[in-house]
This record gives C-alpha cells, sequence and structure tokens, in this order.
C-alpha cells in the first residue's frame, strides 16, 4: 500500500490562508475538514498539527481568532483572514505558482529540445 | 517583518506568562465533539465514533507542547530553568561550590598571568634592536 504524503513544509500555512480567504471565518475543526475534502483525502495531515500552526499564523498577523458559536452553539474559536494574511496570500500564490510552472518546463522538456 | 511580529509576540506572552492551554485545551475539545458527530452521521457507533475521532487529531500531548512551545519562547524558558537549577545546586552545597569557584579562579587567574608574561617577553619584546640591554649605558 502506498502511504499518503505527508504535507509539505509551509504548504500547509498556505492551505489554511486559501480556506480561510474562500470560506471566512472557521474554527479549527471546519479548516481540518476543509483541507481534508479539497484534497480529497490524499494528504494525511495529522489534525493536531493544525493548532500550533494556527497559533503560529495569529503571531504574524496574518489571521486574528475570537471565540464564536459553532453549528450546534457550543463555544468554538473562530479564526478570521487579516489584510495583512491576504497579501501574504497574494505574494505566496505568485511565488508558488512560479515554481510550479519551472518545474513544469524542466519536467516537459525533451533531449532533442535541446540545441 | 512578520517574524519580528512574532518573536514580540512570543517575548511577550513569555514576559507576561500568558498562557494558551486553556484555550487549547478547549479548541481540542470542541474538535473532537464535532468529529465525533460527523463519524456518528456515518454510522459508527458512538465509542467507535469517540476513538476514530481522536485518532484523528493525532498526539494530544504532542500538539500540546507544540502549541505551548509557539506561545512562548522555550529557548528562554529552558535556559532560565537550567539557570535556576544551577543557581539552587551551588547553594546546597556551598563547600563544595566555593572549593571549585575558588579552583577556576585560580587556575584562570594563573594562566592569564604566565600569559601576560609571555606575551610582553616573548612575542611583542620593545621596538630596539636590543631591549635587553634597555636599561644599560
Amino acid at each position: 500500500m502506498k502511504e499518503k504524503p505527508d504535507v509539505l513544509q509551509g504548504t500547509l500555512a498556505l492551505m489554511v490562508l486559501k480556506t480561510l480567504d474562500i470560506l471566512g471565518p472557521q474554527h479549527g475543526y471546519g479548516i481540518a475538514r476543509r483541507i481534508e475534502q479539497i484534497s480529497e483525502d490524499v494528504l494525511a495531515v495529522n489534525q493536531g498539527t493544525l493548532y500550533p500552526l494556527l497559533l503560529k499564523l495569529e503571531h504574524e498577523g496574518s489571521i486574528v481568532s475570537e471565540w464564536g458559536a459553532s453549528e450546534n452553539n457550543r463555544r468554538a474559536r473562530f479564526y478570521r483572514l487579516t489584510a495583512a494574511g491576504r497579501k501574504q496570500l497574494q505574494t505566496e500564490t505568485r511565488d508558488w505558482e512560479q515554481t510550479a510552472a519551472i518545474i513544469a518546463r524542466f519536467f516537459k522538456v525533451k533531449a532533442e529540445d535541446l540545441p | 517583518m512578520k517574524f519580528l511580529r512574532r518573536f514580540f509576540k512570543r517575548l511577550s506572552n513569555f514576559a507576561s506568562g500568558r498562557d494558551a492551554d486553556q484555550r487549547l485545551q478547549e479548541e481540542l475539545a470542541e474538535h473532537l465533539a464535532l468529529q465525533t458527530e460527523e463519524n456518528m452521521l456515518a454510522g459508527m457507533s458512538p465509542s467507535e465514533a469517540r476513538r476514530q475521532a481522536a485518532l484523528k487529531l493525532g498526539a494530544a500531548q504532542a500538539v500540546r507542547e507544540r502549541h505551548h512551545a509557539e506561545q512562548s519562547l522555550p529557548f528562554i524558558e529552558n535556559l532560565l530553568q537550567d539557570l535556576r537549577y544551577a543557581v539552587r545546586m551551588l547553594v546546597r552545597s556551598p563547600g563544595f561550590s566555593l572549593v571549585v569557584i575558588a579552583t577556576m579562579a585560580l587556575g584562570v587567574g594563573a594562566t592569564t598571568a604566565i600569559y601576560s608574561v609571555i606575551d610582553a617577553t616573548l612575542l611583542h619584546p620593545l621596538p630596539y634592536p636590543h631591549p635587553r640591554r634597555a636599561g644599560a649605558r
């Protein structure tokens, strides 16, 4: 059986930011659930690791959190993207796309293409 | 900029002793509750649903430790802890501490003194052709 790939260092933060960007304020479980769904269960995210990461993003000022009521009216901590976080997401998205494009070009090239 | 912000936040948390553990516990409990509900909707028995939810969350203690490490500055925390421990051990056996400190002080002092002499006489002699005869007429 093939093992599920671990999340690449740093990409989980990007996924969290993007999820919050699309869906608006979410609690930790909501974020974990979305990441799982979007990646179609290919990624093995140890859900607990999300919380230290959320705290780190909060310290960096990319997100803020506050208590709110969850779907079933219990207390839950909701995370929201800040303006700085949105800007960070944009630059990181651009960097990521650039890297992916460069790698894709390397994969496409064949021996006979080269002069 | 991001790094600095994070550092000062952690420094202020460290200085004020602000702890996020209570908050994390509450978040994890809510997380488990939601996942358990979802598992039960998927047809698991309550105990199995709870078990699977806990498995999916991973090692809670490790998460708590990492959360705490992010909240504060673990390096400085450990350093202070070690310093406190060192002082406590020194105070506990003052005689031994005194002997060790005196030995080290004498050792360092003697080494420095000898090196100073070597430095002045052998390595940097006076800048005359015959420094040994400097006082002679």
